[in-house]
């Protein structure tokens, strides 16, 4: 029997860190530079092309999340643990027609708490932002602490410095690049990450075999192989929902949306969903070899590392290293500029100082992604629970903010206080069953009961919305 | 009375899951040279 030991020297794993982290902030100068002004920082001038829009929304979803939870949910939950991670993918193709819409009815918006301040106030819009941003820092939080966990897993080096290295060359290269620099290494990433996975996935295949995989399993854990799991059943679910409400309510995906050409976010969104859809899968799908090689998994969340390393040996290790430190940065940039554009855009701007010329802006912009990585690094350094128990805390809370969006977008009688009753009775109820019942309902129930709420207050409304409120361009010409 | 997901089907999902993974990698490829060919990188 393997025992957890790194398959990397923590030496090669420095160097790796190096290599990589100087690579990524080349890059997030030289695409930079492009970043002439404050449209270009926040959203890449809105020119992006098809191959970067779809390389970027699918490289964003594929997270350490993905590529270190999945193998965590196939190790614990089968076959269904790994159906219910691709479920994610299913807020990205639902996301395709409200990228559009988006784009439609606000040509000059920035972010996602525009939208709702335009189409429902402030009151709704405090809620709102509140939701977004805890939701965007759980995530930035558990993706560093998912980078500790990953060089600490692979190459011995210190959860600390792992973290606080991934943290930094974030930072580093969202600071100097804006969205160009995001967009631009998503790319890369994405393909890196692909061909990885593919690479990982038919090394274990061809070490172990599907067939001796499965006779593994089915004697030995048989539950991993159940077709009616009630637990697994009610995480696909939950899953799913929980991908729907993040992508609908993040500003992630709302300031791609914005960022895309206008007869590319649609199509790029639907084609990333399709591309994403096999990754939990293909990724997660090593970890039930892990009885069949023999490796004693203390702790969950390494198990694919591990068997990856395991099976590929040094080169396979590198590869590993290097797949995981993609899809972590791929992700945490992301969220390092659409929470700063958040956070400037929606509250300093709009509520702080809303006479801010642009350089004044762009130093605040700036400001705030270094704030960011700091308060990331400052809740990471101690190890707090899994991934798991960080990332689905928050999954009620996205949860109850699906209906409110999806209903603002395309129904004239959604208003305010079915969204602002949607979202609050969505999130304290899904939390109490989050605490309760088990993370793998939160979401579920909170999208029910604010789905219940929402509809229930638009059909009592008379209200009938006029879209052009939300195109800000026009509003201010008018008032002006 | 236990249903258990066949030894096909479970060879089915990860066999194809990794060939769909490949073919997404082409694809971006594939997108990405268009895109430059027509001036619409960015």
């Amino acid at each position: 029997m393997f025992i957890q030991e790194t398959i990397l020297n923590s030496q090669l794993g420095w160097i790796l860190l190096a290599c990589l982290g100087v690579f990524w902030v080349a890059l997030g100068m030289y695409w930079g530079r492009k970043a002439k002004n404050m449209e270009g920082f926040m959203l890449a001038g809105r020119n992006v092309g098809l191959a970067l829009g779809t390389a970027t929304a699918m490289a964003t979803w594929i997270t350490s999340n993905t590529t270190m939870l999945a193998p965590q949910f196939a190790f614990e939950l089968g076959i269904w643990g790994m159906l219910a991670y691709s479920t994610a993918s299913f807020g990205l193709f639902l996301f395709a027609p409200l990228a559009r819409r988006i784009r439609q009815l606000m040509p000059s918006g920035f972010t996602s708490g525009d939208f709702v301040r335009l189409r429902y106030g402030k009151p709704t819009w405090i809620i709102f932002l509140l939701i977004s941003i805890f939701y965007s820092l759980t995530w930035l939080i558990s993706m560093g602490m998912a980078g500790g966990i990953l060089m600490n897993a692979l190459a011995g080096i210190p959860y600390q410095y792992g973290m606080s290295a991934i943290l930094l060359v974030c930072v580093l290269y969202t600071l100097f690049g804006g969205l160009y620099a995001v967009i631009g290494t998503d790319y890369i990433q994405s393909l890196i990450i692909l061909i990885g996975i593919v690479v990982v996935g038919y090394g274990v295949v061809s070490h172990v075999g599907v067939d001796e995989v499965y006779g593994h399993v089915s004697t030995e854990q048989p539950m991993l192989v159940n077709v009616l799991l009630p637990a697994a059943v009610m995480a696909f679910f939950n899953n799913m929902l929980f991908g729907i409400g993040e992508i609908f309510h993040s500003n992630v995906w709302w300031s791609r949306a914005f960022a895309m050409r206008q007869s590319v976010g649609q199509k790029a969104y639907f084609l990333s969903g399709f591309f994403w859809f096999p990754i939990p899968i293909a990724a997660g799908f090593i970890a039930l070899a892990a009885g069949a090689i023999g490796i004693n998994v203390t702790s969950p969340d390494m198990v694919g590392p591990l068997i990856a390393a395991n099976i590929l040996g040094k080169a396979g290790a590198v590869i590993v290293f290097i797949v995981f430190f993609c899809s972590l940065a791929s992700s945490i940039d992301s969220l390092l500029a659409a929470t700063s554009d958040l956070i400037t855009e929606d509250v300093y701007r709009k509520m702080i100082n809303p006479q801010a010329d642009e350089q004044r802006t762009r130093k605040v912009a700036a400001g705030v992604v270094v704030g960011l990585g700091i308060f990331a690094w400052l809740v990471c350094l101690p190890r707090i629970g899994t991934l798991a128990t960080v990332l689905f805390f928050a999954g009620p809370m996205v949860g109850s903010c699906i209906w409110p969006i999806l209903t603002g977008l395309f129904w004239k009688r959604a208003n305010a206080t079915g969204a602002i009753f949607g979202m609050l009775s969505g999130s304290i109820i899904g939390l109490i069953c989050y605490f309760t019942i088990g993370w793998y309902v939160a979401s579920l129930i909170g999208a029910a009961v604010s789905m219940s709420v929402v509809v229930i207050v638009s059909l009592l409304s008379k209200d009938q919305f006029d879209w052009k409120q939300l195109d800000e361009s026009q509003t201010v010409k008018a008032s002006g | 009375m236990v249903l258990y997901f066949s030894q096909n089907f479970v060879h089915v999902i990860i066999v194809g899951a990794l060939i769909a993974t490949a073919i997404a990698a082409t694809a971006l490829i594939v997108m990405f040279i268009r895109d430059a060919k027509n001036n619409e990188i960015w």
